[in-house]
C-alpha cells in the first residue's frame, strides 16, 4: 500500500504557484522533499494535512482521503512546534490522551527520559530543540503509520539532528510505517531517505528512488569544450569557470572515456536547481 | 473535542487567571461592593477570546489541526467553553450578590438582573470577536474586542457620569442624542447597566443567545474557509 500519493495537485497564490505536483510514497520508506527556501516544500505539505485547499488534484493517504479521524494514524511535526505554553510535559500529554484514540503512555515516557526532557518546566522554557523533541514524542507516542516532519532539523544541533535521523531509521522498520521529511539541509536527508523529491520554484523536478538517482547521475569535471561536445540531453546541470567545467550528467549518455566521480544528493540538487 | 476543552480549561485555571479572579471575589465579598462582581464577569467573558490570542501566539492555532479533531469540532469547543464561562460567571455573580444583597437591600428581581446581565456580557463578545478570529485570525478579531472593551467601559462610564455636573450633562445629551429606532443609546446603556426592566434584560439575553448561535454558524462557515 502507498502510505501518499498524491496526483496532480496544484495551488495558485499570488506571486506563488505550486505544481502540478504528483509524489508517491510506498510504505516502509522515507521520502525526502527537498527545495530552497519558497520552494513550495510547507505549501505541498499543507496540502497534504488539509491546511490549505489545492485548487486541483487528489491526495490520499494510508489509502484513503484525509478525514479527522485518520489523524489518528498520522503523526505530523511541523517546523515551529505549536503547543501551550504555559503547560508543562504531563499536561500536554493529558491533551494528547484525551485527543488520540491510541495514545501510549508509556512509549510517551520512554521517549521524554530518551530525550532529557524536563517534566517540571514549562513549553515556553524549552530550547528549540527540545520543542522539536517534545513534537517528536507526541507524534510518535499514538501509534502512527505515517509520520509527515515538515523541516524538522532546521535550527537543530548536529548531535540532535543525528538522534531524529536515526529515530527515523528506527520508525521506517515497520514495513507499515512510512515518512515525509521536508528540508532544505539535503544532507541530512541523503542520510536517511529512500527517494527524493526536488521541488524547485513551485515545480516537482524530479522523484526517484535515491540509490538510482546516485546510480543515474555523476559528477564531472572537464574542459568547456568536452561538456559542450557532450549531447544537451546528458547535461543535467553546469558550472563553467575559468578553471574548466563542472557538471551533472547522466552516465548512460556519456562516453565511458570520461572520468566520472559519484555525485552527492546535495550537488545534483544544486545544479538541477541552477539549470531549472 | 475532549483535548481541546481539557487544553483551554487547563490553561484558564491556571494560577495567573484565578489568582486575580479569586482576589476579586474575596474583595467584592468583604468590601461588599456590587461592581467588583460585574468585573468578575468581564474578566470571565474575555476568556474565550484570550484563549484564542493564547493559540495564535503559541501556534496552537496550527497545532491543532494535526489532532484527529474536525473544524466543526474546533470551532464547538471555543463556543462550548463560551458556555461554561457564562455559566460561571453567572454563578460568580449571583453567589456575590447573594452574599452582599442584605447590605443594598437587594430584591430578588434586582438580583436577578445582576445575574443576566453577568451573562450577556459572556456571551455577547466571544459571539462577536469569534467569527472574525476563526475567519481572519486573532489579530484582526482583537480589533472587534478592543471595541467591545471601548463599549463596556462607555456604559461604566455612564454610570459614573453624574448628570448635574457639566461633564455628565454633556454625557448624558450626546447619548441621548444618539438613536436607534426608538431608543437613544442612552436608554440601551441604561438597559445594560440598571436593568431597565425585567422583561427587557430577559429579552436582551434571548436575543444574545440568538446571536451566539448565528455567530457559531458564521464561525463554522469562516473556518472552514480559512487555509493555514
Amino acid at each position: 500500500m502507498n502510505a501518499i500519493e498524491i496526483r496532480n495537485i496544484a495551488k495558485k497564490y499570488k506571486g506563488f504557484s505550486l505544481g502540478p505536483v504528483s509524489l508517491t510514497l510506498p510504505s516502509g520508506c522515507i521520502l525526502g522533499l527537498i527545495g530552497e527556501n519558497g520552494a513550495g516544500k510547507t505549501t505541498t505539505i499543507k496540502a497534504l494535512l488539509g491546511m490549505n485547499r489545492p485548487d486541483s488534484g487528489e491526495i490520499s493517504l494510508l489509502g484513503q482521503p484525509l478525514s479527522a479521524d485518520l489523524r489518528n494514524e498520522i503523526g505530523v511535526v511541523l517546523d515551529e512546534v505549536g503547543l501551550p505554553e504555559n503547560l508543562h510535559i504531563r499536561q500536554i500529554e493529558k491533551i494528547m490522551k484525551y485527543s488520540f484514540r491510541n495514545w501510549q503512555s508509556d512509549a510517551f515516557a520512554e521517549y521524554i527520559k530518551k530525550f532529557n526532557l524536563p517534566e517540571n518546566k514549562r513549553f515556553k522554557t524549552f530550547s528549540k530543540g527540545m520543542k522539536m523533541k517534545l513534537g517528536l514524542a507526541i507524534a510518535l507516542s499514538h501509534d502512527a503509520k505515517l509520520l509527515v516532519l515538515d523541516e524538522p532539523t532546521a535550527g537543530l544541533d548536529p548531535l540532535v539532528r543525528e538522534e531524529l535521523l536515526d529515530l527515523l531509521n528506527d520508525f521506517t522498520r515497520d514495513e507499515g510505517h512510512a515518512v515525509l521529511i521536508s528540508s532544505h539541509i539535503v544532507s541530512d536527508l541523503e542520510k536517511v531517505c529512500d527517494y527524493i523529491a526536488f521541488l524547485h520554484k513551485g515545480q516537482l523536478m524530479l522523484c526517484e528512488e535515491k540509490d538510482r538517482l546516485l546510480e543515474q547521475y555523476g559528477f564531472l569535471q572537464t574542459t568547456e569544450e568536452n561538456l559542450n561536445a557532450l549531447e544537451p540531453d546528458a547535461i543535467k546541470g553546469r558550472r563553467v569557470t575559468q578553471y574548466g567545467a563542472e557538471a551533472i550528467v547522466d552516465r548512460t549518455r556519456v562516453p565511458q572515456t570520461f572520468d566520472i566521480r559519484p555525485v552527492t544528493i546535495e550537488e545534483l540538487f544544486v545544479y538541477m536547481a541552477k539549470e531549472g | 473535542m475532549k483535548g481541546l476543552l481539557c487544553k483551554d480549561l487547563t490553561e484558564m485555571l491556571s494560577p495567573v487567571n484565578l489568582i486575580p479572579a479569586a482576589v476579586a471575589m474575596l474583595a467584592g465579598m468583604i468590601l461588599k461592593l456590587p461592581y467588583l462582581f460585574a468585573c468578575i464577569a468581564l474578566f470571565i467573558a474575555v476568556m474565550p477570546a484570550d484563549s484564542m490570542r493564547r493559540d495564535a501566539v503559541s501556534r496552537w492555532e496550527t497545532q491543532q489541526m494535526m489532532l484527529p479533531v474536525s473544524r466543526f469540532c474546533i470551532v464547538t469547543e471555543k463556543y462550548l467553553l463560551t458556555l461554561i464561562c457564562a455559566a460561571a460567571a453567572v454563578l460568580l455573580t449571583g453567589l456575590g450578590m447573594l452574599w452582599i444583597a442584605p447590605a443594598y437591600q437587594l430584591d430578588s428581581e434586582e438580583l436577578l438582573l445582576w445575574v443576566m446581565r453577568a451573562c450577556l456580557c459572556c456571551l455577547l463578545i466571544p459571539a462577536l470577536v469569534c467569527p472574525v478570529s476563526f475567519r481572519f485570525g486573532y489579530d484582526k478579531g482583537r480589533g472587534i474586542l478592543f471595541l467591545l472593551i471601548v463599549f463596556f467601559a462607555v456604559v461604566t462610564a455612564s454610570e459614573l457620569a453624574v448628570p448635574e455636573t457639566e461633564f455628565g450633562t454633556v454625557y448624558a445629551k450626546l447619548l441621548s442624542s444618539i438613536s436607534l429606532s426608538s431608543m437613544t443609546l442612552r436608554d440601551i446603556l441604561r438597559i445594560l447597566l440598571h436593568g431597565g426592566s425585567y422583561k427587557m434584560i430577559l429579552i436582551s439575553v434571548f436575543c444574545t443567545l440568538i446571536l451566539t448561535f448565528v455567530s457559531w454558524l458564521l464561525s463554522l462557515w469562516g473556518f472552514c474557509r480559512r487555509e493555514f
